[in-house]
């Protein structure tokens, strides 16, 4: 794990425009239509055109668009002909932060970050199981949810039983267009990440440490402490508590945000909803959106935005 | 001012058709293992990690990174799982270089990974990208999409089933020099010519095999680097898309879908970040990912090292040999090794062992600067990398 001592405050970057579409239950849209309305408007708001932009980054699963490998089709609706393109299979917090790095690093003077989730065109059921060790763990048909009650209970020594709350499959778009901090000085500014990995199904440790870890990071890095932050929004962990997460964050409760509705499954998507959510409630001051991807939350990412 | 990547060790596993050794997570272990010890570097280095795999549908397991994790020594790190179809090893260690450059990371690894023998049919795989009404009757995949490429190329510019089995014979024979190729095999120009046929031009012999396998490359500042005894640095970098309809590429004399031009765009970026004004003269080595004999040909095209349509004239006087002024896939290349999400990973590797002088028996004599790409899709995705002996 990563120490305060080998972590620097990274160059900002702004949020120079932001859309999002859905989340619903079907959007009733081809997925390369979802992706072009959200970049489309993404750089309208940017007051940009798509010769603006030097590529994108996106993050994006292959099984929840019920396809074998989505963005080969789709070069043309998330800007990327002629251009730079990199895919993030991981939460979009993940494709946020390298985006960001693109643009910090001067490979790109304006970058297109978007994702989305086309649940509507897969079977969720089928894909489940895939995340499971198969000779003997998909064989018990672990659920995730089952796994982060054993978890919890390797954790206090007794036995957690809850009914795991089921989520509901949903489609949705959102994309950022990422700017050198500075351009033009509109928009919200990144200041801090944080990313942790956790273990596959080893109950050792919190379920809660890779989040706990990439939030904290991501305030080192963005010189705040949890007591400067106005805002945790958190996405996805739909089992946890509020309660948990603020003690987890050290914030109050009243600081915890989610979506809208927990319950639903926004995929690879859900960090870039999150982080739409919170540009679009405009706080002022500093937030953080912290999602936790995988089995058991983790695969967790954060990022600091602050909002002027 | 942006900090300047390199690369500080890489090791890879020995490819074969199925490594039923080996899960998923040895595989890794084996890989990381070696690019440690050859970086002289400990995992407690680390800072970030970037994982390179391609489709879930190849591995039979949904996020592969999850299950390998205590592989690769990933736990309580920051990790993101790089996925560009093909060109997935090539972007690994260009997202790794982003994160260096930005300062965001000081020391990444970049772990490559894929079970190809996972998957019944990775060909059946690839024609269900495609719309399942219009365009998978025609059993598009990238077999039959390189090989209309192949077919262009003989049309327009003079390319032979002999020119194509040399690129055969001479990845071959390069093979022989690299213990991790998975085909070791002495072929001849007659065994390509008389090999089954694929889709036509395209026989056995101008395809990849299908491997197992895994890769890591150790990266880090180039301030870090130079206080180490060898290591590669980043000159530059470069990454294209291409539109997936082959009939949009096919309209002026850039656009031929004969000599794909995302992998000329791709590279001009490279050269640009790099200087190079004159890649056949600058370059001492390239590594590239090319899967078909036809292909390779063509991308001395794109990547400026003949004039257009005059790469054949490269097969033809033997400079791509291994004692020729400009060797190509020197490593035997992804003709006789292909673990698609580690391939281009390894050509970034294998390019790094050479301007270190570190590639044994496949060293090209005073390699200095190298140039290692990828591909994706029916010639559609690509990278670039350009590293070099000497920081910048």
């Amino acid at each position: 794990m990563e120490t305060g001592e080998h972590m620097r405050k990274p160059i900002p970057v702004r949020i120079a425009g932001f859309a999002a579409r859905g989340p619903a239950p079907d959007l009733n849209a081809a997925l390369d239509e979802m992706i072009y309305d959200v970049t489309s408007r993404a750089l309208t708001s940017a007051e940009m055109t798509i010769d603006d932009i030097s590529g994108s980054c996106m993050a994006a699963s292959d099984l929840n668009d019920g396809r074998a490998i989505s963005t080969m089709t789709l070069t043309g609706s998330t800007g990327s002909f002629r251009k730079s393109e990199m895919r993030i299979c991981n939460d979009a917090l993940a494709a946020v932060q390298l985006g960001w790095a693109e643009v910090a690093s001067g490979a790109s003077e304006a970058l297109m970050v978007c994702s989305w989730s086309k649940l509507s065109d897969a079977d969720p059921a089928a894909i489940l199981p895939l995340a499971i060790e198969p000779a003997l763990h998909r064989a018990l048909h672990f659920h995730p949810g089952a796994i982060v009650q054993l978890r919890a209970s390797a954790q206090t020594g007794q036995a957690t039983v809850t009914a795991p709350r089921v989520l509901r499959p949903v489609d949705t778009a959102a994309a950022v267009v990422l700017v050198p901090d500075g351009a033009g000085g509109r928009g919200a500014r990144l200041t801090g990440f944080g990313a942790s990995m956790g273990p596959y199904l080893l109950p050792h440790g919190d379920v809660l440490t890779p989040v706990r870890t990439a939030v904290v990071d991501a305030c080192t890095r963005a010189g705040r402490t949890p007591a400067d932050l106005r805002q945790v929004h958190v996405v996805g962990m739909h089992e946890i508590d509020n309660v948990e997460l603020a003690d987890a964050f050290g914030v109050p409760e009243s600081v915890i945000s989610r979506q809208a509705d927990r319950d639903m499954d926004l995929g690879y998507a859900a960090g870039l909803v999150g982080l739409i959510d919170v540009l679009a409630a405009g706080p002022s001051g500093p937030a953080v959106v912290v999602s936790g991807g995988g089995l058991a939350y983790e695969n967790a990412h954060a990022v600091v935005v602050e909002v002027s | 001012m942006t900090t300047q990547a390199a690369v500080l060790g890489f090791g890879q596993t020995k490819l074969k058709t199925s490594r039923t050794d080996a899960g998923a997570t040895e595989l890794v272990f084996e890989a990381v293992s070696a690019a440690l010890a050859d970086a002289d570097t400990t995992i407690d280095e680390i800072d970030a990690i970037v994982f390179a795999s391609a489709p879930e549908v190849f591995e039979g397991v949904y996020e592969p990174d999850r299950w390998c994790v205590d592989g690769f020594g990933g736990v309580g790190k920051p990790l993101m799982r790089v996925h560009t179809g093909g060109a997935t090893g090539g972007s690994g260690p260009l997202a790794a270089s982003r994160l260096i450059a930005s300062g965001m990371y000081e020391t990444v690894l970049v772990v490559g990974l894929q079970r190809t023998s996972e998957t019944a049919d990775a060909q059946a795989v690839f024609t269900t990208i495609f719309d399942p009404i219009y365009e998978q009757d025609v059993q598009l995949n990238v077999i039959s999409g390189i090989a209309l490429v192949a077919s262009r190329q003989m049309k327009h510019y003079g390319l032979t089933i002999d020119h194509m089995a040399w690129i055969s014979v001479k990845n071959f024979d390069n093979a022989l020099r690299n213990p991790f190729a998975h085909l070791h095999k002495k072929i001849t120009e007659a065994d390509v010519k008389a090999s089954r046929p694929i889709a036509s031009p395209l026989r056995l012999l101008h395809t990849c095999p299908r491997s197992d396998g895994a890769a890591a490359v150790v990266m880090t500042s180039a301030d870090r680097a130079a206080k180490r005894s060898h290591a590669a640095y980043v000159k530059g970098l470069g990454c294209a898309a291409d539109v997936y309809r082959i009939g949009d590429r096919i309209h002026d004399d850039e656009s031929d879908f004969a000599i794909p031009r995302a992998q000329a765009w791709s590279a001009q970026e490279a050269y640009r970040d790099a200087g190079i004004q004159n890649p056949r003269e600058e370059l001492d080595v390239v590594e590239v990912y090319a899967p078909f004999a036809n292909l390779e040909i063509a991308y001395y095209e794109s990547l400026g090292l003949a004039p257009k349509g005059r790469g054949i004239e490269l097969v033809e006087t033997g400079a791509t040999a291994m004692d020729g002024d400009i060797p190509v896939v020197p490593s035997g290349g992804c003709m006789t090794a292909n673990p698609i999400g580690a391939t281009g990973l390894i050509r970034f590797g294998e390019a790094a062992l050479q301007v270190m002088g570190r590639a044994g028996d496949h060293q090209v004599d005073g390699a200095q600067l190298a140039l290692a790409s990828a591909c994706g899709g029916i010639d559609q995705f690509y990278t670039t990398a350009i590293l070099s002996s000497s920081a910048n």
